[in-house]
C-alpha cells in the first residue's frame, strides 16, 4: 500500500494540520500519520468520518484505481 | 470534533497483535524454563526463574509496543516515562555497584544470585529506555516532514 497523498493534499487545502484533522476524526495523530504513509488502513467509519471532515468523497481520497 | 477515545481503532489493533505475542512468548519460555529444569540445568532459584521469566515477558512486550506505536496515554511527549525509567536504572546500578564492591559474586554453584538479577533488570530497563528514544526520535522526524 503506498503513501495516501490525497488526504494530505485535501488536510493541505483545509489549513488543517495532522493533528486538527486527528482531533476532528477522533484519533491519534499517529494514526493520521500511519493512514498518509500507507502503513494503516483505516475502518470504513473513519474513512467516512475523514471524508465528511475534509468536504470529500470515499471515492476521491480512497478509491484506488488499479492498472490493468 | 468528534469525541476523542483513549486508544483509538488502530491502538486497539496493535495492543491486540502485541499481546498475542506475548501470550506465545510467555508459553515459549515457560516451556524452555521446563525443558531445561526437567534436563537438570538449574540456572537459578524456583523464585528467580519465575520473577526473571515474568520480567523478561513484560519487557519484551512493552519494547515491541512502544516500537509498534502504542502509547500510555494521549500524551504526544515520552520524556517522564523515558526519565522515570532512568531513574530507576540508576537505582538499580547503585544497587549493583554497592553488591559489587562487597564481593557479592554474580553466579554461585552454576546459579544466579541476587547481585546478577540486579544487573539484569538494569539491562532490561536499559533496553526499554532505548527503545523510547529511538521510537522518539523517530516520531519527531516524522512530524518535522
Amino acid at each position: 500500500m503506498g503513501k495516501n497523498l490525497r488526504i494530505k493534499s485535501a488536510r493541505a487545502a483545509k489549513d488543517m494540520t495532522q493533528k486538527d484533522l486527528a482531533d476532528a476524526v477522533g484519533v491519534a495523530r499517529q494514526t493520521m500519520n500511519a493512514i498518509e504513509k500507507g502503513d494503516y488502513n483505516p475502518s470504513v467509519n473513519l474513512c467516512v468520518a475523514i471524508c465528511r471532515v475534509l468536504g470529500k468523497t470515499l471515492d476521491e481520497l480512497f478509491w484506488e484505481e488499479e492498472d490493468l | 470534533m468528534k469525541t476523542k477515545v483513549e486508544f483509538d481503532e488502530r491502538q486497539q489493533q496493535i495492543r491486540g497483535e502485541v499481546f498475542s505475542h506475548g501470550f506465545f512468548l510467555a508459553v515459549a519460555l515457560l516451556t524452555l524454563n521446563a525443558i531445561l529444569n526437567r534436563s537438570g540445568v538449574e540456572w537459578a532459584s524456583a523464585y528467580h526463574q519465575n520473577y526473571l521469566t515474568l520480567l523478561l515477558l513484560i519487557c519484551s512486550t512493552a519494547i515491541e509496543a512502544v516500537l509498534r506505536g502504542a502509547y500510555f496515554n494521549r500524551s504526544e511527549s515520552r520524556w517522564p516515562m523515558i526519565i522515570s525509567l532512568m531513574l530507576i536504572v540508576l537505582t538499580l546500578c547503585v544497587f549493583h555497584i554497592s553488591d559489587l564492591i562487597h564481593g557479592e559474586p554474580l553466579i554461585t554453584g552454576g546459579m544466579i544470585t541476587d547481585a546478577c538479577v540486579s544487573l539484569v533488570h538494569g539491562i532490561f530497563f536499559t533496553a526499554l529506555i532505548i527503545a523510547m528514544i529511538v521510537k522518539e526520535i523517530r516520531e519527531r522526524r516524522e512530524k518535522s516532514e
